[in-house]
């Protein structure tokens, strides 16, 4: 399998042609949550350095076209506002540095809407409690340069996400849930989001003008159980290469990056084999129609395609655009808004 | 995490032509039942009693059409406002949900948002059947023991129906644990439950736990490559309580007026200089104009300006609890103070922070109480006779290195490091992870052996067997030595020493520079013979003067950096 390697060209065509399968049915069961799939495809693309691949401005006219007039998105044109969704359109549009096309405030007015009282975050007016939904908000607002009051109470998120962590330095959806990967990826992914800004009262003494300026601190990863938790996410990997979310469960590719990405964050990705990794990931693509799957000999979609490459990116595969594990997007497009590397 | 399709082999993904042609005729149904939900919505009578049909139909075909379970619960309100607002209708129509979403997620059991309308109906009923929502979870929790669905539901109907300290729920966790000791879900779950379950009663909860410990041990011969029950077992096991307290605190004249200030926590915090309080008003808090963010980390330090050059630092520094982030509304800190008698490196640390720490807050939480040392030693006797009769099994040998981490002592730290190294054999795919384990073994043990350093302010690591690669306390270095020398090492990274004017880290295996602000006292660098591919990040050592780069081959641009001379 030495010479497995990654099939950029056949991928690139995949996601290009993923519009073009109407006559399925799994294309319209999936309608609610094409938008998510267009910010799957397009980062997919972007890390593969084919960028052009897709009609920027057809893209960007479709995520305008979900927008509702609360400033929040819908999975698809006719569908209902929900988080998941505005975040992946803020996705897009910061990718696509089109984020001037929307109202920014009132975007984030509407995540802010969605905060409780303890600090946790309902998905839209009917769904449930989850820390997905605290990362979704802290991930979007931090994108819409609104991370902060009155939008949000960052310290009662945290607490929030605080109240979520197991025994086994794990998180989970709501507190006393499971441990679980993909959980774990949204609180530590939010913790390393976080910023709090001091600032320093207008009456205390200066020495100058500039020393004025806001004192940042940056993330909450201090309430990460750093060892304990990368160890527990190591013992994911399994013998074939692949991780799997849980203990006892079966490895899958999407988990190459909610693993992986927290074990970058908290600087660990020695503790597993990468080179079994690499070589799990690329044997799960589909050599015949591209895309990649969630192991191999399965059928590839567009959400393990996204995943399987975020993870090689991370992993230091040649010729892919760097990752940032906090916000699975290209590191260039957070430079551009300015948001700080994790120090 | 599942909105990618799982599980669906490729082979059975190839459609014969009668199935291409079934799942067109699909697709066009779908297509039609949408188009009349959606005309009906967006009508001008959109809550006529069809309506309710009209979204079933969409729903059957697509349980994760989420806008059309919104538009049904708009119907549902609707309707329980006004034709079905007496009690009996309204218990129809909601049965009548309650039975359609049965249906629904014995095809669907991962359905998000099948769960989601389910706990919506229930909540719009004034008298839901708890017992009935308990046995649906069970029956969830028979097809699929792990199911992540299943125990959510199963909790959140136990808070609904206020039975989350049912002891019953012990019970049931027992019997799912009998069934197969590979449930972690079950196994977590009793994390969680036993405290809530005893609360102040320890003796029951002694009692409980003491029971585990031979259930542990009883899935642990059973099946010694299965994870759950190990990791179960640490939480039994428990973790050493510790409140958040001061290490040390120096001060040191840097230049003028100026002095740094650097105190050492025993956890990370993250803190905001600019609400210190000084005792004395004639010196203040310098602000650093510097918008670059901060790290929380062990060690704080800020700069103090005094009235005038060469004014010995006398002064009580005095941080309040709002100087902290900390991680709950409710943590009750109280004051520390740090007293500087004029001398430079005396220190005097007076009062520490005695109620919530990050460790104290985990305790409250979930954390179980920490067992007597016996316990361990109890449990590192029956592991050390599993290890020996399952020599190729990892796991025996994890838990070992973990109880005789715990314990401590110098034959317990020797035999854990050479555990550690049959791990690495066992587990080539981690091993880096035990090679992390063991240098920190190692540099434990040569910081015990400078608790006491002698008046010298300089230090070489003594020779050792082992190359470290890594420092996993470094703030923990005495903070009385100055210099020292860590050369011919395999660390990847620069150790954050945060007191030392003089480091040498030649011949590792360091790639980048950084955190070079967490030390401020820094003057002198030299980092030859490793793998730097730039110098980015030198620039980040303020007190820097002279740094010392060659032999890194890949270093390919020479840097500017003001005020330090730099060796190539
Ligand atoms: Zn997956």
């Amino acid at each position: 399998m030495s010479d497995n390697r990654l099939l950029t060209d056949l991928h690139v065509s995949y996601i290009q042609g993923l519009d073009k399968k109407k006559e399925s049915f799994e294309y319209w069961a999936g309608e609610h949550l094409r938008l998510n799939g267009v910010y799957w495809g397009l980062t997919s693309l972007h890390l593969l350095k084919h960028e052009s691949a897709l009609d920027s401005n057809e893209v960007i006219e479709y995520v305008l076209a979900c927008r509702h007039s609360n400033g929040a998105f819908g999975g698809h044109t006719g569908h209902d506002a929900h988080l998941l969704y505005t975040l992946s359109a803020v996705q897009i549009l910061c990718t696509l540095d089109a984020l001037d096309r929307i109202d920014r405030d009132q975007t984030a007015k509407y995540v802010a809407s969605l905060q409780q009282p303890d600090g946790s975050f309902a998905g839209d007016e009917y769904s449930e409690i989850d820390t997905r939904f605290s990362y979704c908000a802290l991930s979007c607002l931090s994108l819409l340069g609104k991370l902060q009051a009155p939008f949000v109470d960052i310290s009662k998120a945290v607490t929030f996400i605080h109240s979520c962590k197991n025994f086994d330095g794990g998180y989970g959806s709501v507190p006393g849930a499971e441990s679980h990967s993909g959980q774990i990826f949204c609180c530590v992914g939010a913790l390393a989001i976080v910023v709090f800004i001091f600032i320093v009262p207008k009456h205390e003494k200066t020495t100058n003008d500039t020393a004025r300026a806001p004192q940042l601190s940056q993330n909450r990863l201090d309430l990460v159980e750093t060892d304990r938790l990368a160890w527990w996410l190591a013992e994911r990997q399994l013998k074939n290469g692949g991780l799997n979310g849980r203990p006892e469960k079966l490895e899958d590719v999407c988990y190459s990056w909610w693993v992986l990405s927290c074990l970058s964050i908290l600087d660990r990705i020695h503790w597993i084999n990468r080179e079994k990794l690499v070589q799990f990931i690329l044997n799960a693509q589909d050599t015949d129609t591209g895309g990649i799957a969630d192991r191999p000999g399965d059928v590839s979609d567009v959400f393990h395609t996204l995943f399987g490459i975020a993870g090689l990116s991370l992993l230091g595969y040649p010729g892919l655009e760097p990752v940032d594990p906090r916000y699975c997007m290209p590191v260039k497009v957070l430079q551009r808004l300015g948001i700080p590397d994790q120090p | 995490m599942a909105d990618g399709s799982h599980n669906q082999k490729k082979s059975s993904a190839v459609l014969s032509a009668a199935e291409t042609e079934a799942n067109k005729r699909r697709t066009k149904t779908y297509i039609d039942k949408w188009a009349v939900m959606a005309t009906m919505r967006d009508s001008a009578d959109p809550f006529d009693a069809s309506a309710l049909d009209a979204t079933q139909a969409v729903v059957e075909l697509n349980p994760d059409a989420y806008t059309v379970w919104n538009y049904r619960r708009r119907i549902l309100t609707h309707l329980f406002a006004t034709s079905h607002s007496d009690e009996k209708d309204r218990v129809l129509l909601a049965k009548q949900d309650l039975k359609l979403l049965e249906k629904l997620i014995r095809i669907h059991p991962k359905s998000y948002w099948l769960w989601v309308h389910r706990r919506w109906v229930l909540e719009n009923m004034s008298s839901p059947d708890w017992d009935r929502e308990l046995l649906i979870s069970q029956m969830m929790l028979d097809l699929d023991a792990r199911n992540f669905h299943g125990w959510s539901y199963r909790r959140s109907v136990l808070k609904s129906a206020g039975r989350l300290q049912d002891l019953a729920e012990i019970e049931y966790t027992n019997a799912k644990i009998r069934q197969n000791f590979s449930n972690y879900s079950a196994w977590h779950y009793r994390s969680r439950l036993i405290p809530s379950v005893t609360g102040e009663d320890f003796e029951q909860r002694d009692s409980i736990i003491q029971k585990d410990f031979e259930t542990v041990r009883n899935a642990i011969y059973t099946e010694p490559a299965d994870q759950s029950a190990w990791l179960y077992q640490r939480w039994l096991l428990g973790q050493k309580p510790s409140n958040l307290i001061v290490e040390w605190a120096i001060a040191e004249h840097a230049s003028d007026a100026k002095f740094i200030v650097i105190v050492c926590f025993n956890a990370p915090v993250s803190m905001n200089p600019s609400k210190v309080i000084l005792s004395d008003a004639k010196y203040r808090i310098e602000r650093t104009a510097t918008n670059s963010p901060i790290m929380p980390s062990h060690v704080v330090s800020f700069s103090i300006i005094a009235p005038q050059a060469d004014t010995p630092l006398k002064l009580e520094i005095c941080l309040k609890p709002d100087c902290f982030n900390l991680p709950t509304s409710n943590s009750q800190l109280e004051e520390i103070s740090l007293s500087f008698d004029g001398t430079r490196s005396a220190m005097r640390v007076e009062g520490t922070i005695t109620t919530q720490s990050n460790a104290q807050t985990d305790n409250t939480l979930q954390m179980n109480q920490y067992q007597p040392l016996e316990i361990w030693e109890r449990e590192l006797a029956s592991i050390r006779e599993l290890a020996e009769f399952e020599p190729e099994s990892k796991w025996p040998w994890m838990a070992l290195v973990h109880c005789l981490k715990e314990l401590g002592g110098e034959n317990n730290v020797r035999e854990a490091i050479s555990v550690c190294d049959t791990l690495e054999r066992l587990d080539p795919d981690r091993k880096n992870y035990y090679r992390d384990t063991i240098s920190d073994f190692h540099w434990n043990q040569t910081l015990d052996k400078l608790t006491n350093p002698s008046t010298s302010e300089s230090i070489g690591i003594p020779p050792m067997p082992w190359k470290l690669t890594r420092i996993p306390t470094p703030h923990l270095l005495p903070p009385i030595l100055t210099i020292l020398n860590l050369a011919n090492h395999a660390l990847t990274d620069i150790p954050v020493f945060p007191c030392l004017r003089e480091l040498n880290v030649d011949n590792n295996l360091i790639q980048i520079v950084r955190r070079l602000d967490m030390m401020p006292l820094l003057q002198r660098l030299s980092i030859k013979k490793n793998m730097l591919k730039s110098l980015r990040g030198l620039e980040g050592g303020k007190g820097l003067k002279e740094v010392w780069v060659s032999e890194n081959d890949s270093v390919v641009e020479q840097v500017d950096v003001e005020r330090v001379l730099i060796h190539y």
